[in-house]
């Protein structure tokens, strides 16, 4: 282990052992501004196999809305780099939806959509497809022309250098907006779910605010960091597989 | 003549490059152009590859028309244009992949070999030196085996000795795979020491100057470079170099 990992580590434990002391005979009302590790650990035994559930659907319409919307965007992002028309078509239309929060559409996809996993996908996909669409666009656009030429050079068509030149050059490019991407999905659904959606820990943290149940909604909301933690480390542990020829700085 | 380039007329907007230009040459000569910056002189490889077409006139190689890139005319650029997310072995062989034939592995070895760099075939680009990656370069080109290479002062960005180096690898490689070359540089003396003719380029009537026909026996080695003959071929060019400068 380095030096950086011992210090992150031990800055998590010193933060987690400040919380237990600050929290030791706190009174009930204090219990409820800021409840004790030891609250929220009752609570995630008392309902674990509740909460286990609760909190796969928010994961499962997390990475499923990601995945669409990412490969949709991924998708639109290459057409538009390949045909100027699509380019002209397609531009002015993202440009109209990018700057709309999509948390503000969520009545909408709920009135649409219903309150089930399929507005719910809609939506994040939604978010996730312009991040998507606008990165690998630009990413493209980018990618150092010599190569290109060079490709063509030594008998390569378009939809070759789009294989072996296009794609490998703009993945390093697309990890940064993937995660981005990632945040906002996570951000949607909870909002969703919040906002009315059945099932997920958005669910659980509305419910849990009525009767003001603040351990729940603090288990609920680490539970969401810990999700979000493991599929961003997911993503970063599969890009750093696919890009080991890039120069380390 | 291998290729031939008839009344070729080429501008854009703010001038022309080149204008009513002529230049045959031969299968397996090897032609320098030299010339001022701006001369045209890329302009006329981006022409013969195939990344542009001339406004007049016509270019023809083997007797047929040029309309497109195609891997018989492969052009080595100054960039570095090796592929850094393929290792050495995945870019020698690149030509010979995406035309989906049954990859001949020994020859693409025989290639890194050629050009000595065998042991590195599992390498990243990001792990080789500049002129390290030259040779990837010049090993991929020749891979494709073209009949005409177009080279757009491929060792300008390399230090004096590698520079050397890859001059003597160049002949040594071009002897071996016979083929055409058309070299672009701004260096006199490695124009003289490689080619069988170095084509001297005017950039104001955007044609050429004058063309010097280089006798001197191959195979030839650094030392050649100090010979009378060699220092007379270069004081001549370079002063017909000045006078378009000063005109």
């Amino acid at each position: 282990m380095n030096k950086k990992n011992i210090i992150s580590i031990s800055v998590i434990f010193i933060i987690l052992l400040i919380w237990i002391i600050a929290t030791i005979n706190q009174s009930q009302k204090d219990a409820l501004l800021f409840p004790s590790p030891l609250l929220v650990l009752n609570i995630l035994f008392d309902q674990f196999y509740e909460l286990l559930i609760f909190s796969l659907t928010t994961w499962y319409r997390v990475i499923v809305g990601l995945f669409i919307g990412s490969f949709a965007g991924f998708f639109i992002g290459i057409i538009m780099s390949y045909s100027k028309l699509a380019n002209y078509l397609l531009d002015p239309l993202i440009e109209l939806i990018r700057p709309i929060p999509p948390v503000a559409l969520t009545p909408f996809f709920i009135l649409w959509f219903g309150l089930g996993d399929l507005s719910q996908f809609l939506l994040i996909s939604l978010g996730c497809f312009t991040i998507i669409a606008i990165s690998t666009f630009e990413s493209i656009q980018n990618v150092q022309p010599v190569y290109i030429r060079a490709a063509k050079s030594l008998g390569a068509d378009s939809l070759t250098i789009y294989k072996t030149i296009i794609l490998p050059a703009i993945t390093p490019n697309l990890l940064p907006s993937l995660r981005v991407a990632l945040a906002t999905s996570f951000a949607l659904t909870v909002a969703a779910e919040y906002l009315g959606a059945q099932g997920g820990l958005g669910y659980v943290i509305r419910n849990a605010r009525t009767i003001l149940q603040t351990d729940m909604i603090l288990l609920a909301a680490l539970i969401l960091g810990v999700e979000s933690l493991l599929s961003d480390g997911l993503i970063r542990y599969i890009f750093g597989k696919t890009t080991k020829w890039m120069p380390t700085s | 003549m291998q290729l031939n380039l008839k009344n070729i007329n080429f501008g854009y907007d703010n001038g022309i490059i080149l204008s009513d230009f002529n230049l045959n040459i031969s299968a397996n000569e090897f032609v320098s152009i030299v010339g001022l910056s701006g001369c045209g002189k890329t302009t006329l490889l981006n022409l013969v590859a195939g990344f542009i077409r001339p406004s007049e006139g016509v270019i023809e190689f083997e007797n047929q028309k040029i309309k497109g890139t195609s891997s018989d005319r492969v052009m080595v650029f100054q960039e570095d244009a090796v592929f850094p997310w393929f290792t050495v072995f995945d870019n020698v062989s690149y030509s010979l992949k995406i035309k989906k034939n049954k990859l001949d592995i020994d020859f693409i070895y025989d290639l890194i070999s050629d050009v000595g760099l065998n042991g590195f075939e599992k390498f990243y680009p990001k792990e080789l030196s500049g002129g390290m990656k030259k040779r990837v370069d010049l090993a991929r080109a020749y891979a494709a085996t073209p009949k005409l290479m177009l080279m757009d002062e491929p060792f300008g960005s390399l230090d004096a000795y590698t520079r050397q180096k890859m001059q003597q690898l160049l002949l040594k490689m071009w002897k071996k795979n016979k083929s055409t070359i058309l070299f672009v540089t701004h260096d006199i003396n490695e124009a003289i020491y490689q080619s069988d003719r170095v084509i001297l380029m005017n950039n104001e009537k955007g044609n050429i100057q004058k063309e010097y026909y280089i006798k001197i026996d191959r195979p030839r080695n650094q030392n050649i470079k100090k010979s009378t003959e060699f220092i007379k071929l270069w004081t001549e060019i370079e002063n017909e170099l000045l006078k378009i400068e000063n005109e």
